[in-house]
């Protein structure tokens, strides 16, 4: 109950975060750098407390989880990967975070592009992973809102109910 | 104990894509021998060069909306919507048609 009450927080806490980030005209760049720079640790956190599926799923991969399982784990590394390249994208155009440290990147406009290409691709990743999840998502949320209904909350990650986390 | 080790692996896992990511962007950008930021900014204005418009042209105005913020919401409503979409007519062609009795 309270794992999930804690995963829910920090999973609409890092989407909100996400949708700041994604209008850096709005927010500000320094803002938007330092957002970001806290996201990621939220992205860990996400990473640590959903530690026990990844281990489970990578474990059986290859032979004996469903497909549905192999898809959301192929879209979870995506995600990673997506996320890796927009944060390297972003601290190599940085305006605000890495002059801060005091370090000097070589210009380079590939990365700006980069940056918004890794961006647009995370929004399609991203909206892939909230519907794979949604039923978790919709399901914690009632249990939370009333929680003296006794039944028990669901088990995160959903696609395939086979894993225990 | 545990946890830091597994901090540890994913920090590790990152920076190694991340390594990757950065040898490739560069390799790639000196085999193109595209011009770097810093040679376009050394280089003096040219005809043609687009000069960036008027100074505070975006940031006047009476009205405020996050636009950004509120396409990234939409597109991932839309993808998440077109993905249940999808599932659901999948799910529909693979059941077996049942009858019921009665």
């Amino acid at each position: 109950m309270k794992n999930n009450k804690i995963k829910l927080m920090l999973d609409l806490a890092t989407f909100a975060a996400f949708l700041v980030l994604m209008d850096p005209r709005t927010s500000g760049i320094p803002v938007h750098e330092w957002l970001a720079v806290a996201m990621a640790a939220t992205i860990m956190v996400h990473l640590l407390l959903n530690w026990q599926w990844i281990v489970e799923v990578t474990s059986r991969v290859v032979t004996g989880a469903g497909n549905g399982k192999r898809f959301s784990y192929l879209l979870n590394w995506l995600l990673f990967v997506d996320g890796i390249l927009i944060m390297l994208s972003g601290f190599m155009i940085s305006e605000s975070v890495v002059p801060l440290l005091g370090l000097s990147l070589p210009q380079n406009f590939t990365w700006r592009g980069l940056h918004e290409l890794s961006t647009n691709i995370a929004m399609l990743l991203l909206g892939v992973h909230v519907a794979l999840h949604w039923k978790w998502i919709v399901d914690t949320a009632k249990r939370l809102l009333t929680p003296r209904s006794g039944v028990p909350l669901p088990q995160a990650n959903m696609p395939g109910k086979d894993v225990k986390a | 104990m545990k946890t830091l080790f597994r901090v540890i692996l994913i920090l590790a896992a990152a920076s190694l894509l991340a390594g990757l990511m950065y040898a490739a962007v560069n390799t790639a950008g000196n085999s193109s021998g595209a011009p770097t930021g810093t040679e376009i900014r050394q280089r003096p204005p040219q005809d043609g060069d687009f000069d960036g418009g008027p100074a505070g042209e975006f940031e006047e105005g009476g009205l405020f909306l996050p636009f950004g913020m509120l396409k990234a919401l939409v597109v991932v409503s839309l993808i998440a919507v077109v993905y249940f979409q999808a599932i659901n007519r999948f799910r529909q062609k693979a059941k077996p048609v049942t009858i019921q009795g009665g």
